[in-house]
């Protein structure tokens, strides 16, 4: 590897429009394709003094910076377009969280990457409406906070209280949110706002290993821990009123609640055995990469294959258990309201999935390719008129959920033009890592988030008080200054912007 | 006589039917009665049926009764006449439209018109109408009029967009509705279809939330589907709380 100086590597970065940055071919070996990265001027800092620090340390030790993550994927086999960083970028593994690429279907060369979907494949965001209103849940938000940490088991090592068997999770992995319907644990009208309405086809959980599988049993209906949350957010201010009115946000004030969840350990464990079983693969195949992390199979291997089912299986696997949670939650609300969810109007507005690859067509220089779409990270952004979207959305564009952090507020975007012609119809999906895990415990005293969240009037349940200060907004960009750069640079759009009164989390 | 009688009601062999032969009688007797007078139920017919039992003339004595024959007929001819009279009577009550006024002049058209072509006779009254008649497009017009339909040349379509209307606005379930009151669709908000001409973006507006329209029924009926499914398959939504843990 040559190590240049950050002079030297600044040659290869220009900036394209206010809010975004072109890396060139040569920033890092083998680059297919360029790279582009979209920033505004508070997060533009962040991402070159990311690049400053690791050209200090000559390439030794730490994290790779975000703009080497991207460039490094921009390296690999069948790569089309471009390779896309999101403002919310940071460090991952192999793929930067908030990276997103697309590999040609066509092309017997193309590989997929355990790493370019994430651990918690299908991470994803859903949001529940009510017809509530912040005055009538603010004098019970401490007995709702407390109703949903009772319904919704949080933490490391959580176990649902959904009763499942070893045949329900077959079914549940090959179904998806078919399953939960089923079951009768949601409304026939939460699968239409669904992305891929609740269930991957190509699921097949007879790729899944059993160790997964018994990770994943008892963990169905369980929040997680780490960044995942469950939130009651009110409206605090409506940028599109008539894209809002299309999802049933009338007015500020009206009262939404926020899964963020994913597939737990189950996810963990697929993403786990492909990564064993890729490296044997590019060894076979002598597939080549700048960096380890990025283990990779051709998509038409039999390993590659497998990943793909397993990974459709585990996002399955999600979709059935953010189902399990919205159960769960309008059986809490409605107790506490002595009413039904149906009267509280508890419509799923959307489910956003921001960790996972899927298989879609896309115009490139005018020409439709048939693409796998890796986003990490990364929320699918599709304009009006799309056929993947739902009918309801049809004149707005699809809802992106845009998770903030604890206590901060969260986002609904919609989907533009611009974001499928620029960056394969994709979008930010949150506020972003910008302090690591470990830096976050040394340098933040978890007692203070709590007084925080206090002072904001935000009612908190926490399974593992001593982990927040991992999650305190501290550690994260400035999700405002994610979404409007989005906003700025025209691949989604601001709609709403919620924030939260009461929190649950692991 | 006997042979035009059993043409009229259809018998397979009305020429070759030969009354004077006992065991040809007791067979037509039976014939008339499980095809065309029915006076006993199929399971009372066992008697009747035995044709070759000797007593069967006690059977065809009792049977006469039943009818109601005249006491006056002693010939087995007469008998047999009045017999299949009754029938053909019970016939003609059976359809007293469509034999009425029927004519031996009429039958003859009848009958020609059906060896030249099958014409199938309709009873819907909208068949006989001429659609393109002036008097008929006049209609249509002040139809669309009172619905404030916009003109289209083809006055059919017009027909087509008021049947909409009425179908759609004016059936039952319609009618039960309250009106409703409030703003018009905001159509112009939004992104548009890139059209340059005005009219032409108006017209590509309505056509696409038309569009969205249809596939939104689809979607509900969808639904629809999906819960009349769930009522079989729902296994009522269990939690357990026992099994519940809170993680570290």
């Amino acid at each position: 590897m040559v190590i240049r100086t950050y002079d030297q590597e600044l040659e290869y970065i220009e900036r394209l429009t206010d809010y975004s940055f072109r890396i060139k071919k040569g920033f890092q070996p083998n680059m297919k394709v360029e790279g582009v990265f979209y920033v505004n001027k508070h997060l533009e800092p962040l991402m070159f003094e990311e690049l400053r620090n690791s050209c200090r340390s000559d390439g030794i030790g730490g994290f790779l910076p975000g703009m080497k993550q991207i460039a490094n994927v921009a390296a690999l086999d069948g790569i089309v377009g471009k390779s896309v960083g999101l403002p919310d970028i940071h460090s991952g593994y192999g793929f930067a969280i908030g990276n997103m690429a697309a590999f040609d279907m066509n092309n017997p060369l193309s590989i997929v990457s355990p790493g370019g979907v994430g651990f918690d494949i299908n991470c994803g965001v859903r949001l529940l409406r009510t017809n509530l209103m912040e005055k009538d849940v603010k004098p019970v938000q401490e007995q709702l906070a407390q109703s949903l940490f009772d319904h919704i088991p949080v933490g490391v090592g959580s176990k649902g209280i959904i009763p499942m068997n070893a045949r329900d999770l077959e079914e549940a992995l090959e179904m998806g949110m078919d399953w939960s319907l089923r079951e009768g644990y949601v409304w026939a009208e939460d699968k239409e706002h669904c992305e891929e309405y609740g269930r991957m086809l190509n699921a097949d959980p007879s790729k899944v290993s059993l160790r997964a599988k018994k990770r994943g049993l008892p963990q169905l209906g369980t929040l997680g821990a780490g960044n995942h949350y469950a939130e009651i957010q009110v409206v605090d201010e409506i940028y599109d009123k008539w894209a809002a009115s299309k999802m049933g946000i009338e007015e500020t004030g009206q009262v939404c609640i926020m899964i963020h969840s994913g597939s737990r350990g189950f996810g963990h464990q697929v993403a786990t055995d492909a990564l064993v079983e890729m490296e044997k693969a590019m060894k076979r195949d002598k597939i080549e990469t700048n960096d380890r992390q990025l283990a990779c199979a051709r998509i038409q291997s039999p390993e590659g294959q497998n990943y793909l089912k397993a990974m459709a299986a585990a996002a399955n696997f999600a979709w059935v258990n953010r189902s399990s949670m919205t159960f769960l939650t309008r059986q809490a609300f409605a107790k506490q309201f002595n009413t039904t969810p149906d009267d509280l109007d508890m419509h799923v507005i959307y489910d956003v999935s921001h960790n996972i690859a899927k298989i879609e067509n896309h115009v490139i220089d005018g020409k439709e390719m048939k693409l796998l779409v890796h986003r990490k990270g990364s929320t699918r952004a599709f304009p009006p008129h799309h056929p993947l979207i739902p009918v309801d959305y049809q004149l707005t564009g699809q809802p992106v959920l845009v998770g903030g952090t604890m206590g901060t507020c969260s986002y609904i975007l919609t989907g533009t033009e611009k974001a499928l012609s620029e960056t394969f119809g994709s979008t930010c999906h949150g506020a972003g890592r910008a302090l690591s895990r470990a830096k976050s415990r040394r340098n933040i005293d978890y007692m203070d988030i709590l007084e925080q969240m206090k002072t904001k009037d935000i009612a908190i349940r926490v399974a593992s008080p001593k982990l927040v200060m991992e999650e305190a907004p501290e550690s994260y960009k400035n999700v405002t200054d994610v979404v409007d750069t989005c906003h700025k640079a025209g691949i989604s759009k601001n709609c709403v912007k919620l924030r939260p009164i009461a929190v649950i989390k692991g | 006589m006997l042979r035009n009688k059993l043409i009229c009601l259809e018998h397979p062999n009305p020429n070759g039917v030969n009354v004077t032969d006992e065991k040809q009688f007791r067979n037509l007797v039976l014939w008339l009665e499980d095809q065309k007078i029915r006076k006993y139920k199929i399971e009372e017919r066992g008697e009747l049926r035995k044709i070759a039992n000797p007593s069967w003339s006690t059977v065809f004595d009792k049977y006469k009764n039943d009818l109601n024959c005249p006491k006056e007929l002693t010939s087995k001819i007469d008998q047999l006449n009045w017999i299949v009279a009754y029938a053909v009577k019970l016939e003609y009550l059976d359809n007293v439209d469509e034999y009425r006024g029927m004519t031996s002049e009429k039958l003859k058209e009848l009958q020609e018109s059906k060896t030249s072509a099958p014409s199938v006779k309709s009873v819907n009254p909208f068949d006989n109408l001429d659609f393109n008649s002036p008097q008929f497009v006049a209609g249509v017009r002040k139809l669309a009029e009172k619905f404030s339909i916009a003109h289209h040349p083809d006055h059919l379509q017009v027909l087509a967009a008021v049947s909409r209307i009425i179908k759609d606005n004016l059936n039952k379930e319609a009618l039960k509705q309250p009106i409703l009151e409030g703003k018009p669709f905001p159509i112009f908000e939004g992104q548009g279809m890139n059209q340059k001409d005005e009219d032409v973006e108006q017209a590509a507006r309505i056509l696409r939330l038309l569009q969205v329209q249809s596939v939104r029924e689809i979607q509900t009926i969808i639904n629809e589907t999906i819960v009349e499914t769930q009522s079989l398959t729902s296994d009522t939504p269990r939690t357990d709380t026992r099994l519940g843990q809170v993680g570290r």
